[in-house]
């Protein structure tokens, strides 16, 4: 976990002094509404449907307990006693007051917290995967090159007014669980032949209103020379992307219309004058940064406990979660625990700051004092001992954070929807509740096995939708709310958009569509055939046919 | 409209600009690219020629004639517009040593950031204070990245 030295503290100190007179100034009626809009959405601050919104930022997706235990201090101090976890490992609060922001990150910084660009047409909060450090078929570590791309982009004086806003994600090795290829920028570890460690970077990814994936312009690239080759990507972007309509103004616009050959040789040239110079990243740097995220100080015995599967033998619900909700570890003995936020009643990714001090209390006794948010809206508790696990669990029950769903249908993405967002067309949050409601069988989701199911309640593509197995879209006919199905997506190192499956659903019927959808995989699946192998096989024809004959 | 040079106010400036540039003239006169583009300039003097380049327009097309000049003027078109500040750093790393000045959709919030991609002067829209002016530039007083002020990102900074 990074550290902040007295530079970085000073920053976000200086930054909330500099917010905190901005906001003076709006209120004294000395700072316009239009340029306020700019330099508050910089800081993470949306004028919603209900309320202000705060977005703070969780860099990359790693907390400590201390930072878990402010957000729920804050939680309760400024709001209204919970918080709601993003697909960019944010959290978002929904009823601060414009005029107590400002203290509300003064507070965050004393934890090494801010909210610095979660928002406006900047650089954003770079993600990764969520089992970086722990995955036993990683390249290496992203977590330092992410925080060094942080130290860059913060405050960045030539990036701050982009045509549109800009999302790096980086995968830590062939399999991609940071949905790579439907960002701005794409990076992928590798190593070279020589054994070099670089990058394979891709531009242009992206879902809102024209879903792309990313193009490879660089096989390989040093990672020393990263944050050169993210200038030139960047400043290529800021001269040439377009400005005349909003619409059309993220890279992947750019990098369409000009053709990816054409792209990458303005970076290219751009990187010329760029590389190899002071921008390089020094050795000593890399080192000061990787010091930071070394392993832990594992318990060499873990795997010789023996009472783990004496429980998973006796508990039948114990086991239903730990082969859902537990992930493999590259130390013997120790799994990867996620905290599912995807409970049976309740919105995809809300936390209470009950939950969340019980979550950093479970950390500090079991998981090295450090919690991760993932980009399907949940938590993980990283280095968890087997022999801890039934412990954890029996917690984690009794605060309603061990659906044993995680992967499966209910593990929904879904963004907050018109009950929340004045951008949204429709409201997501009650077709959650009517999915959780049709599909509350544990043994049948089970049985159903990974989905990935993503709801969006309007074209920004907030929750991916795109990229869902199943993707649902929220949309406004005629002043009622429509859902529309497309099938096949994907986000992983085999990503794909999906294809419509036909005419939108009415709010009523998108239950049972989806129960008819998934009665017809069943039928037509080949042994364990999953569902996206299943929908990829046969196309969306036969889905399509037998879900509208019905209705 | 306040002019800042080099984080000072100032107000002996002596540029004026010329929408159609009417022929040698002892003033200092500043032009759009058009004109520049347009007629032979080579009888002003470059101490006393400047050229305006609006964020809309290419600085590709300017390049060329930067030797000519001694002042480039980039019209923000719009608050939101920030491709003034990559045309800074252009032109510098191109080895332009006249002065660049900001006009337009600027004002305090952005002035630091005009300053460290290598603008000079900033020509305002609203008043503003010697206190407001040391609070713009001081406020943030720590950076990461190089910039055309400091080409030593911060891992490469003694600090």
């Amino acid at each position: 976990m990074y550290i902040y030295n007295d530079v970085d503290q000073k920053i976000v100190d200086e930054r909330v002094e500099q917010y905190r007179d901005q906001t003076k100034r709006y209120l004294n009626g000395h700072l316009s509404d239009d340029e306020f809009l700019a330099l508050r959405l910089m800081n993470g601050l949306y004028i919603q449907r209900q309320a202000p919104m705060l977005r703070v930022a969780i860099p990359y997706g790693t907390m400590t307990s201390t930072q878990l235990r402010a957000l729920s201090t804050i939680s309760r101090k400024y709001d209204k006693g919970y918080g709601h976890f993003t697909t960019r490992t944010n959290i978002q609060f929904n009823w601060p007051k414009l005029e107590e922001v400002p203290d509300i990150l003064a507070d965050l910084a004393k934890v090494q917290l801010h909210a610095i660009q979660t928002s406006g047409n900047c650089i954003r909060n770079t993600t990764t995967d969520h089992l970086a450090g722990v995955s036993a078929t990683e390249v290496s570590d992203p977590r330092p090159w992410c925080e060094l791309i942080r130290q860059w982009s913060t405050l960045h004086p030539e990036f701050a007014y982009l045509p549109r806003k800009f999302k790096i994600a980086i995968a830590s090795g062939p399999e991609d669980r940071a949905a790579t290829q439907v960002h701005d920028v794409g990076l992928h570890l590798i190593q070279s032949a020589e054994g070099e460690l670089g990058f394979e970077v891709l531009v242009g990814g992206g879902l809102g209103r024209t879903p792309k994936i990313g193009k490879v312009i660089r096989e390989f690239l040093p990672a020393n020379e990263v944050i050169s080759y993210l200038e030139a990507i960047l400043r290529v972007y800021n001269l040439n992307g377009r400005r005349d309509n909003k619409y059309k103004a993220r890279i992947k616009i750019l990098v369409d219309a000009l053709g990816a050959d054409a792209f990458r040789d303005l970076v290219e040239e751009e990187w010329q004058h760029l590389k190899g110079s002071e921008l390089q990243i020094t050795q000593e740097e890399i080192e000061r940064v990787s010091d930071f995220f070394l392993s832990h100080d594992y318990n060499v015995y873990a795997a010789a406990d023996t009472t783990l599967d004496l429980f998973l033998e006796s508990n039948a619900e114990f086991k239903h979660w730990y082969l859902r909700n537990t992930h493999a570890h590259k130390v013997p003995g120790y799994r990867a625990v996620t905290v599912s936020l995807k409970p049976q009643l309740g919105a995809p990714g809300d936390i209470t700051a009950l939950q969340m001090d019980l979550v950093a209390e479970l950390a500090d006794r079991f998981s090295f004092g450090q919690i991760r948010s993932t980009h399907h809206q949940n938590l993980l508790l990283s280095d968890v001992e087997q022999s801890d696990l039934y412990s954890v669990w029996l917690a984690l029950a009794d605060a309603n954070l061990a659906r044993a769903n995680i992967g499966t249908l209910t593990d929904m993405i879904v963004c907050p929807g018109f009950d929340f967002c004045s951008l949204a067309n429709a409201k997501t949050l009650n077709i959650a509740q009517k999915i959780n409601d049709a599909f509350d069988d544990v043994d049948y989701l089970h049985d159903l096995g990974d989905i990935r199911l993503n709801m969006s309640g309007c074209i920004n593509a907030c929750a991916h939708h795109h990229v869902g197995h199943i993707g649902i879209l929220g949309v406004d006919k005629k002043g009622e709310d429509w859902y529309q199905i497309t099938l096949g997506g994907s986000s992983e190192a085999d990503a794909s958009l999906g294809k419509v499956l036909g005419r939108a659903v009415a709010a009523d019927e998108v239950a049972d569509t989806l129960k008819r959808l998934l009665e017809t995989y069943v039928e037509l699946r080949k042994g364990d055939e999953l569902f996206i192998d299943c929908v990829r096989r046969l196309g969306v024809e036969p889905f399509k046919e037998r879900v509208y004959a019905v209705a | 409209m306040p002019l800042l040079k080099l984080k000072k106010l100032v107000s002996d400036d002596p540029w004026v600009l010329q929408e159609v540039f009417s022929g040698k003239t002892d003033l200092s006169v500043v032009v759009p690219l058009a004109q520049l583009l347009e007629q032979e300039l080579v009888a002003q003097p470059k101490e006393r020629l400047g050229v305006r380049l609006s964020s809309d327009e290419s600085l590709d097309d300017l390049k060329p004639l930067l030797k000519q000049v001694s002042l480039v003027e980039i019209y923000f078109e719009a608050l939101r517009d920030g491709r003034g500040f990559s045309f800074a750093r252009v032109l510098r790393r191109e080895g332009f040593e006249g002065e660049i000045r900001a006009s337009g959709e600027v004002s305090r919030d952005r002035l630091d950031y005009l300053y460290r991609c290598g603008f000079d002067s900033v020509l305002l829209q609203a008043p503003i204070n010697e206190e407001q002016i040391t609070t713009a530039y001081q406020e943030i007083s720590v950076h990461y990245q190089a910039d055309a002020r400091n080409e030593q990102p911060i891992y490469r900074q003694a600090i």
